[in-house]
C-alpha cells in the first residue's frame, strides 16, 4: 500500500517552513479532482478550504499556534458545521443548513484545522457500506468495485485516497472502525461520553460517538486529544476523561467468539500475525471468556433501531427538512417521511417501532437492555485482568458493491464491533496487513477494545500492531 | 409471523408512507431480522443497572442567550413561512 503523509509529518514540515497549508490543501484538492469522480468520497468540497488554509498560513507566520494549524480534515455529513449543509446523506435534510457548530467542530476550528469538505455516508449513519446514501455510493479507493465500508465510508475513503490527512466519523455499531478496516486506515471509537455529541445528528443516542479516522495511530491520538473533553451541552458527556493506565501487559482474545461462523480464514491469519507482533513486543496473549458477547449483535439490532426510530421522530417536515403536502396533517407527516427517508431508514424505523410496541417491549427491548448490562459487567471484569481485548475488526475484507442485498448479511459485518458501543468502551481499528483478491491488495483491520478512558493503552498496543504494515 | 397488514400498522404508527410492493418486501426482511435477534430469548441472566457517571444536566433558570439572535437562521429553515412565522396546517375545524 502506498504510504500516505501523516498529520505529524505535515505539522513538522509546516513548522519547519518547508510546506504551507495552501500547498497542502492544493495537493488534497488535486487528489479530489483526480479520484473523486470515481470514488465519490465527498458530498461537498468546501469552496472556502483554500481561504482557511491561507488564514492558517498567515496565523503561523505571525507565530500563532494550534494543534492542527493548517491541517486539512474531512467531516462526515452528520456533524454540524455552521453555515454549511448537513444532510446526513438523506433527502430529508438535503437542503438543511446547520445553524451552529458541533462541539467537535468548534474544537477543530480552535485548533486551526482546515475543514476541507463533508463526506458521504450511509443515510443517517444506517449501514455498513455507504451504499445507503441518498446521493449514490462511495467506492473503496483500494478497489473501486468494492465498498469502502460504512457508515463513515466517505471519511475513510477521503483519508485513504489522500484527500484529507484526517477525518471525523461517527460510530454507533462500528461505523468508524469497519470502514477504517476496509480502506486500510486507523479509526477510533472513543469511550462513550469522552467526545461531545452536541451537533451530531443522532441515531442511537446511547451508542453514538464521534471519533477520528487517520493514516496512523499517532495521528488518531492527536486528533482525539483535540476533540475530547467535557461539554455541558451534552448531558452524557463525561466529567472525567483522565486516562487510565494498563498495567498487566496482557491482551485477551475471546476465542469462542472467533469460532462463530463467517470469519474469513485470511482475516484470521492476519489477526494472528497481529497477535504475534504484540507477543514479540512483550505482551502476553491470554484467552478470555465473554459469554454474553455472542448475543451482542442481537442486542444491538434491537436497541439501535429502538433509539433510532425515536430519534428520527423529530423529522416531521414541519420546522425544517423535506416537506410534502398531503390532504391532511397525517398525510403531510407520512408523505414527508416516506419520501424523505430511504429504504434502510424506513426499515429501521419500522423495526424500532415494532420492538417498542406494547406487546413486544419486554421480550425485545427489556431483555436486550438487561443482557446489555450483563455484558458490560463481563467486559469490565475481563478488562481488570487484561489491558485490552483483541478481535478482527470485521469478519471479511471489503466486499463488492451490490453484493449484500439482504439486510441481515450486511448487519453480520458488525459482529465484532457492536460490543464496544453497547459497553461504552473505546475501540481502535488498526491495519494489520492485506489480502490479495483478484490482483488487488485489500486491507484487514485489527481491533483493540479497552476499558473506559483507556484510549492511550489502545494507542500503545496499536502502534505495535501498525508497525511494519504500512 | 409478520404480515403486510402488520407492516401497515407499524407504518401508520411511525408516520411513514410505504408502498404496497415495499410492504411485502419489508414483511419478509423484518421477519428474518427478528428471527435472528430472537437468539436473546435463549440467553439467561441479568445484572443490576450500573449507576453510571452520566447525569441529567439542567441549565440555570434565566435567559440562555440574547433574545432573537438565532431567529433568522432558524426561520430560514422553515418549509413554509409568513414573515417570521412558521406556517402550519389548520388543525381545528370550524363549526
Amino acid at each position: 500500500m502506498e504510504k500516505k503523509r501523516t498529520i505529524h509529518e505535515a505539522l513538522e514540515a509546516l513548522s519547519a517552513g518547508s510546506l504551507s497549508s495552501v500547498s497542502l490543501v492544493e495537493e488534497m484538492l488535486e487528489q479530489i479532482e483526480k479520484k473523486d469522480e470515481e470514488v465519490h468520497a465527498f458530498l461537498e468540497v468546501f469552496d472556502d478550504a483554500l481561504k482557511q488554509a491561507k488564514d492558517a498560513d498567515a496565523k503561523r507566520a505571525k507565530g500563532g499556534g494550534g494543534a492542527l494549524l493548517g491541517i486539512p480534515i474531512a467531516i462526515k455529513d452528520n456533524i454540524l458545521i455552521k453555515g454549511k449543509v448537513a444532510s446526513a446523506a438523506s433527502k430529508m435534510l438535503e437542503n438543511y443548513t446547520a445553524t451552529y457548530d458541533a462541539t467537535a467542530i468548534e474544537k477543530l476550528k480552535d485548533a486551526g484545522a482546515v475543514l476541507i469538505g463533508r463526506t458521504n455516508m450511509d443515510e443517517f449513519a444506517m449501514g455498513g457500506s455507504t451504499e445507503n446514501s441518498a446521493f449514490g455510493p462511495t467506492h473503496n479507493p483500494l478497489d473501486t468495485s468494492r465498498v469502502p465500508g460504512g457508515s463513515s465510508g466517505g471519511s475513510a475513503a477521503a483519508v485513504a485516497m489522500g484527500a484529507a490527512l484526517g477525518a471525523l466519523g461517527s460510530d454507533t455499531g462500528g461505523s468508524i472502525r469497519q470502514p477504517a478496516s476496509y480502506c486500510g486506515i486507523v479509526g477510533l471509537k472513543p469511550t462513550y461520553g469522552s467526545v461531545s455529541r452536541y451537533g451530531l445528528i443522532a441515531m442511537g443516542s446511547s451508542l453514538d460517538q464521534i471519533g477520528p479516522m487517520t493514516n496512523s495511530v499517532a495521528d488518531a491520538e492527536l486528533l482525539f486529544s483535540v476533540i475530547r473533553g467535557h461539554d455541558k451541552k451534552d448531558s452524557t458527556s463525561l466529567k472525567e476523561t483522565a486516562q487510565k493506565d494498563g498495567a498487566s501487559k496482557k491482551i485477551g482474545v475471546p476465542r469462542a467468539l472467533l469460532e462463530l461462523e463467517g470469519l474469513d480464514s485470511v482475516v484470521r491469519e492476519r489477526f494472528n500475525e497481529g497477535l504475534e507482533k504484540l507477543k514479540s513486543a512483550g505482551y502476553e496473549i491470554v484467552d478470555v471468556d465473554l459469554p454474553s458477547a455472542k448475543y451482542a449483535l442481537s442486542m444491538y439490532y434491537i436497541i439501535m433501531p429502538a433509539e433510532a426510530s425515536t430519534n428520527l421522530a423529530r423529522f416531521d417536515g414541519v420546522r425544517y427538512g423535506l416537506h410534502i403536502e398531503g390532504d391532511t396533517l397525517m398525510e403531510d407527516y407520512a408523505l414527508s417521511r416516506g419520501e424523505g427517508f430511504g429504504k434502510e431508514v424506513r426499515r429501521r424505523v419500522l423495526l424500532g417501532t415494532y420492538v417498542l410496541s406494547a406487546g413486544y417491549f419486554d421480550a425485545y427491548y427489556g431483555k436486550a437492555t438487561a443482557l446489555r448490562r450483563l455484558m458490560q459487567k463481563e467486559f469490565h471484569s475481563v478488562l481488570e485482568a487484561v489491558d485490552a481485548i483483541a478481535t478482527p475488526t470485521a469478519p471479511t475484507p471489503a466486499f463488492k458493491i451490490g453484493e449484500k442485498e439482504d439486510p441481515l448479511s450486511m448487519y453480520l459485518q458488525d459482529i465484532f464491533t457492536v460490543s464496544a458501543n453497547l459497553t461504552g468502551m473505546p475501540a481502535l481499528s488498526v491495519p494489520v496487513g492485506t489480502v490479495s483478491e483478484g490482483g488487488v491488495e485489500l486491507s484487514v483491520g485489527f481491533q483493540l477494545i479497552g476499558n473506559h478512558n483507556s484510549e492511550h493503552v489502545l494507542f500503545e498496543a496499536g502502534k505495535i500492531v501498525e508497525g511494519g504494515t504500512m | 409471523m409478520i404480515n403486510e397488514s402488520e407492516i401497515e400498522k407499524l407504518a401508520t404508527l411511525a408516520r411513514v408512507r410505504i408502498s404496497d410492493a415495499e410492504k411485502k418486501a419489508l414483511a419478509g426482511e423484518i421477519e428474518t431480522i427478528l428471527e435472528y435477534v430472537d437468539q436473546i430469548k435463549e440467553a439467561v441472566g441479568d445484572a443490576e443497572e450500573v449507576v453510571g457517571e452520566h447525569k441529567n444536566v439542567m441549565r440555570e433558570d434565566g435567559q440562555p442567550h440574547e433574545r432573537g439572535i438565532h431567529t433568522e437562521a432558524i426561520v430560514e429553515q422553515f418549509p413554509k413561512k409568513e414573515g417570521k412565522s412558521l406556517s402550519v396546517r389548520k388543525v381545528i375545524d370550524q363549526g
